[in-house]
C-alpha cells in the first residue's frame, strides 16, 4: 500500500521521454547554424527550443555554448549553471563552466576547497537529494507500518528499515545543506562593468560595479531594481533588472 | 594640383641626401613666390629608426617663418623598422629679389646631412607699387582705403567656432590680424597660450580683405585645431601682434632739424604697435559615462575600423600580418591602441602603428594603421574574429562601435600543426596544449531514467505526506489493540454498553418478525451480559439476586427499592421468555425501548 503511489510517480517519469525524432529537427537546426559559425542564428534556435524543454540540461549547455560564441559571457554563464544544475555529473557542462566562470574572474570551485569535496558535494543535484530523500522516507516508513502490522521488528526488515531510515537521514542531511548554501534565488551579471548603486533607483550612488559573469545572490526586488548580495566580498547593492539574468532553480 | 606643384618644387629643388642610416628632403611648393604670398617648405628626414632628430634650418633673413606642422609615420615590415618625419613650415617672403633657403642639416650619429640650397624668387604683387630696396612692405595697403572716424586702422580678432566642446573634440581657433594702413616690415605673431589643450595647426595662412567699420582693411588669417584635454572651464590667452605701421609726419622743410630728421627718418616716421585679441573662455563637457563600450580608449570625432591580412590561406606556422586601419575625423594623434579579442588559435606578437594625418577643409583627420603579426598554431578554418573600435560620436552625442568584420582564413598542415597535434609525433608523446576552448554541443539527450524518476519523485509534493499519515494509523491501531490486550476488565467494562446496544437491536428485529420468546431471550442476554461485563463477573452464571447484591455494593445509595427496575425486568424477561402469556406487557413490543431506558438509567447512575 505505502509503495503504491512510487511506482505511479515513476510511470509518470517515464512517461515524459524524449522527444520524437521529428521533433528533434530544430535541435539538429540549432547545431548546424553552430557548426556555421551563426551563433546569433543558433542561439535563436536553441532559444526557442527551450521553452517546449525548459528542463533539457543539454539544452541549456548548447544554450550557452551559443551565447559564449557570441560574446555574451554573462548570460552564457548562466545557461551553464542552469545546466550544471541539471546534470551536475556532466563533464563537459562542468569544463564550460568553469572555463566561462574564469574569463568573469571566477571558478567553479572556490579557492581553498579540495576539488574533490567540490565534485562529490555536487554530485547529485538538489532535485535527485530531494529525490532519494523522499524514496528514503517512503521505503523507511512503508516498512515501518509492515512491522507494525506484523507486531515484530526483527530480522531482514529490521534491517532494511535501518537501512532505509540512515538514508532517509543521509540525504536529507545532504539536501538541506544544498539549500543551505546555494540560495533558491541567484543571477549573473549580464552587462559589462555594471554599477551597482545603494538604492533602488538613479539617484542613489554607485556603490561598486561588477564585471559581466559575476554570479550573485537575489535579495529583494522592487520595481525595476533587484537587490544583490556578494558573499565573497561582503557586499549588496542594487542593480536594473536588464543587467542581471535569474538563475533560479528549476 | 598643390601635391603636384610640391611634388614638381621638390624635384627640381633638392633632391635627398644621404649619411650614415638617414634621408633628408627639402622642397617647396613653388619657387616664385609674390610678396603678398606665402610658401610651404617641407623637409622629411627618413630612416631605419623610430625616433628621429629634428633638422636645423638655416638662417633665413628673407622670409618670415612659421612653424606648422609635423607628423611621423612609423611602419613595421619583415621584422624592420623605417620611420619617416615631416616637418612643414609656411615662409612669408620679406624682400622682392632673390632669396635663397640655405641647406637645412640634421645630425644623428656623429654624421651630419644636409639638402641643397634653393632658390626662391620673390616678385612684386600683382597690381601694387613696391618700394625699390627699402623696407619690405609684405602686405599691400587696400586700394581706396580712408579710416573712418573712430575705426581702428590695425586690430586683432581671436575666435572660436564652439565654446562648449566635449574633451578632445576639436575646437577650431582663428586669429585674425586685420590692417588698413601701410606696414612697415613683416609683422611679428605670438600664438596665444593654450593650456589644457592639444594643438595642431591649420596652414596655409589666409589672405584677403574685408569690409570692417566701413573701411577696407587687408587681413591675415592663422587657424588652429585645439583638443580640449579634460573637461571644465578652459582659456584660451591673447594672440599678440606686434607691428610697424607708417605714420604721417609733417615736415617743416624751414625748420631747424629738418636735415637731420628727413636723413634719420626719411619723410615717414614708423609707429610700433602691439596688438592682442581678447582671451576666451570655454567649457568643456566631459563624456558621458553612461553607455560607455569597454573597449573605449578616448577616441572622439567619427571614424571607421577595416581590417585584413596579406594572405587568406597560409601554412601552419607562417606569418599572417594582419593589419587594422582607424581612419575618420578627430583628434587621430591621440587614438589609443586597438584591443584585439582573443585569439587562441594563433600566436600573436606586438602591434605597431603608424600614422598619417590630413586638415583638409580646417578638420584634423587621418587614419592609424596597426600592424601585427599572426602565427597559425593549428591547420584548418581559423577566424580572425570581428574587430571593434569604440569612439564617442558627438553629432550623435552618443558612443558609437565600429566594426570590421571577422576575416576567415584556410590554414594549410604546416610544421607548426604536427608539433602541435597530438600522437607519436609529438615530443615525449605527451599531449600539446594550442588553445583553450569550450567544449562541443551535446547532443539531443534526456536525463537517465534514475534521475527522472527522482526528479518525478521530488516533484510529489503533498503525496509526501501519505506515508506518514499511514504510518500515524498504523501506529494508533496497533497502540489501540496493545492497550485493549492489555486490559481484558476495563476492555469488557467499556464494552458492555455496546455490546447491550446490539443485542438489543437484534431483539427489535426479532420482535419485528413476531418472535417475541427469541427477542425475550436477546433482551435478557443484553442485560445479563451487561451486568456481568460491567460487574466483571461471568454472565452465563448470573442471577439476578447476585446482581442486585453487587449492584448495591457499587451503588449503596440504590440499594433496596432503588433497584426495583433492574429486579422487574429481569423477573419480566423470564416471563415473556418461559410463560409468555403471563407477562405483564404480553410479547411486549416496547420491551426494547424499556430496556433502552434501564441500561441508560444503570449507566447514568451506577455504573460508570
Amino acid at each position: 500500500m505505502t509503495l503504491f503511489f512510487l511506482p505511479l510517480l515513476a510511470a509518470a517519469a517515464l512517461a515524459a521521454e524524449p522527444a520524437s525524432p521529428a521533433a528533434e529537427d530544430p535541435f539538429a537546426k540549432a547545431a548546424a547554424l553552430y557548426a556555421a559559425a551563426d551563433y546569433r542564428g543558433s542561439e535563436a534556435a536553441y532559444a526557442g527550443r527551450l521553452a517546449a524543454e525548459p528542463r533539457s540540461a543539454s539544452l541549456h549547455y548548447n544554450l550557452g555554448n551559443a551565447l559564449f560564441k557570441a560574446g555574451q559571457l554573462g548570460r552564457a554563464i548562466a545557461m551553464y549553471q542552469r545546466a550544471f544544475d541539471l546534470r551536475p555529473r556532466d563533464r563537459d557542462i562542468r569544463y564550460n563552466l568553469d572555463f566561462a566562470l574564469k574569463r568573469a574572474g571566477e571558478e567553479l570551485v572556490p579557492a581553498g576547497v579540495p576539488p574533490f569535496l567540490h565534485y562529490l558535494f555536487h554530485f547529485l543535484s538538489v532535485q535527485e537529494l530531494a529525490g532519494l530523500h523522499w524514496l528514503a522516507c517512503w521505503v523507511c516508513l512503508g516498512l515501518a507500518c509492515g512491522a507494525l502490522l506484523r507486531r515484530s521488528a526483527s530480522g531482514p526488515l529490521a534491517w532494511w528499515g535501518a537501512g532505509a531510515l540512515g538514508a532517509w537521514l543521509f540525504f536529507g542531511a545532504w539536501w538541506g545543506l544544498r539549500e543551505a548554501f546555494e540560495p533558491d534565488e541567484r543571477g549573473v551579471v549580464v552587462k559589462s562593468t555594471a554599477e551597482i548603486r545603494s538604492g533602488p533607483g538613479d539617484n542613489f550612488s554607485v556603490a561598486f560595479t561588477a564585471p559581466e559573469g559575476r554570479r550573485v545572490s537575489v535579495l529583494s526586488e522592487n520595481g525595476r531594481w533587484v537587490e544583490i548580495g556578494l558573499a565573497k566580498e561582503g557586499a549588496k547593492g542594487w542593480i536594473l533588472v536588464e543587467s542581471i539574468e535569474r538563475v533560479d532553480r528549476l | 594640383m598643390r601635391s603636384l606643384l610640391l611634388a614638381a618644387a621638390l624635384a627640381l629643388a633638392a633632391g635627398p641626401s644621404r649619411a650614415a642610416d638617414l634621408t633628408i628632403h627639402a622642397g617647396v611648393d613653388k619657387t616664385s613666390v609674390a610678396l603678398n604670398d606665402q610658401i610651404v617648405l617641407e623637409i622629411s628626414v627618413s630612416g631605419p629608426r623610430t625616433t628621429m632628430p629634428e633638422p636645423k634650418l638655416p638662417s633665413l633673413p628673407n622670409f618670415s617663418v612659421y612653424s606648422s606642422a609635423s607628423s611621423h609615420n612609423i611602419s613595421f615590415v619583415n621584422g624592420k623598422v623605417a620611420s619617416s618625419i615631416v616637418y612643414t613650415y609656411v615662409l612669408v617672403p620679406r624682400f622682392v629679389g632673390k632669396a635663397v633657403i640655405g641647406p637645412v642639416s640634421v645630425a644623428a650619429d656623429g654624421a651630419t646631412v644636409q639638402t641643397s640650397p634653393i632658390e626662391i624668387e620673390v616678385v612684386p604683387p600683382a597690381g601694387s607699387r613696391v618700394p625699390g630696396q627699402g623696407p619690405a612692405s609684405p602686405r599691400p595697403s587696400p586700394r581706396g582705403s580712408r579710416p573712418s572716424p573712430g575705426a581702428p586702422d590695425i586690430f586683432v580678432i581671436a575666435d572660436v567656432d564652439k565654446k562648449k566642446p566635449f574633451v578632445n573634440e576639436q575646437v577650431t581657433l582663428s586669429v585674425k590680424f586685420f590692417t588698413s594702413v601701410q606696414l612697415l616690415g613683416n609683422p611679428q605673431y605670438d600664438a596665444p597660450k593654450i593650456p589644457g589643450f592639444l594643438a595642431e595647426d591649420l596652414p596655409p595662412e589666409r589672405h584677403g580683405t574685408v569690409e570692417h567699420y566701413g573701411r577696407s582693411y587687408y587681413y591675415s588669417e592663422i587657424k588652429t585645431a585645439l583638443f580640449p584635454a579634460s573637461a571644465g572651464r578652459l582659456v584660451i590667452g591673447p594672440a599678440t601682434v606686434r607691428a610697424q605701421v607708417q605714420k604721417d609726419v609733417t615736415i617743416d622743410p624751414y625748420a631747424p632739424d629738418f636735415f637731420q630728421r628727413f636723413f634719420s627718418q626719411g619723410f615717414v616716421g614708423s609707429e610700433d604697435k602691439n596688438l592682442s585679441s581678447e582671451p576666451i573662455e570655454l567649457r568643456a563637457e566631459a563624456l558621458p559615462s553612461e553607455g560607455k563600450p569597454p573597449d573605449f580608449t578616448g577616441a572622439v570625432g567619427r571614424f571607421s575600423v577595416s581590417a585584413a591580412v596579406d594572405r587568406l590561406e597560409p601554412k601552419a606556422g607562417e606569418a599572417v600580418n594582419l593589419t587594422v586601419t582607424v581612419q575618420g575625423t578627430g583628434n587621430v594623434k591621440a587614438l589609443g591602441d586597438i584591443r584585439l579579442p582573443d585569439m587562441p588559435s594563433f600566436r600573436v606578437y606586438d602591434t605597431v602603428s603608424s600614422m598619417s594625418l590630413d586638415r583638409a577643409k580646417d578638420v584634423v583627420n587621418g587614419s592609424k594603421v596597426f600592424k601585427t603579426v599572426l602565427v597559425p598554431k593549428v591547420s584548418g578554418g581559423l577566424t580572425v574574429p570581428e574587430i571593434t573600435f569604440s569612439y564617442f560620436d558627438t553629432t550623435r552625442r552618443q558612443y558609437v562601435q565600429a566594426s570590421a568584420p571577422a576575416i576567415r582564413l584556410k590554414v594549410k598542415e604546416g610544421d607548426a600543426a604536427a608539433s602541435a597535434g597530438i600522437g607519436p609525433s609529438t615530443p615525449s608523446g605527451r599531449l600539446s596544449a594550442v588553445s583553450e576552448d569550450i567544449r562541443y554541443l551535446k547532443p539531443s539527450s534526456s536525463a537517465s531514467s534514475a534521475t527522472r524518476i527522482l526528479e518525478a519523485v521530488a516533484s510529489g509534493g503533498n503525496v509526501h505526506t501519505i506515508p506518514f499519515l499511514l504510518f500515524g494509523a498504523i501506529l494508533g491501531l496497533t497502540m489501540y489493540q496493545e492497550r485493549e490486550a492489555s486490559d481484558p476488565k476495563g476492555r469488557r467494562f467499556r464494552g458492555a454498553l455496546r455490546a447491550a446496544h446490539k443485542r438489543i437491536r437484534q431483539a427489535e428485529a426479532l420482535l419485528q418478525a413476531g418472535d417475541g420468546k427469541a427477542a425475550a431471550s436477546m433482551l435478557s442476554e443484553a442485560l445479563t451480559h451487561y451486568l456481568g461485563d460491567k460487574l466483571d463477573v461471568p454472565s452465563s452464571g448470573l442471577t439476578v439476586r447476585r446482581a442486585l447484591e453487587l449492584l448495591s455494593a457499587r451503588a449503596p445509595g440504590l440499594a433496596g427499592r432503588g433497584l426495583d427496575p433492574v429486579r422487574q425486568a429481569w423477573e419480566e424477561l423470564d416471563l415473556m421468555r418461559f410463560a409468555p402469556s403471563a407477562a405483564p406487557h404480553g410479547k411486549g413490543p416496547d420491551a426494547a425501548a424499556r430496556m433502552e431506558a434501564l441500561l441508560k438509567t444503570l449507566e447514568k447512575e451506577i455504573l460508570r
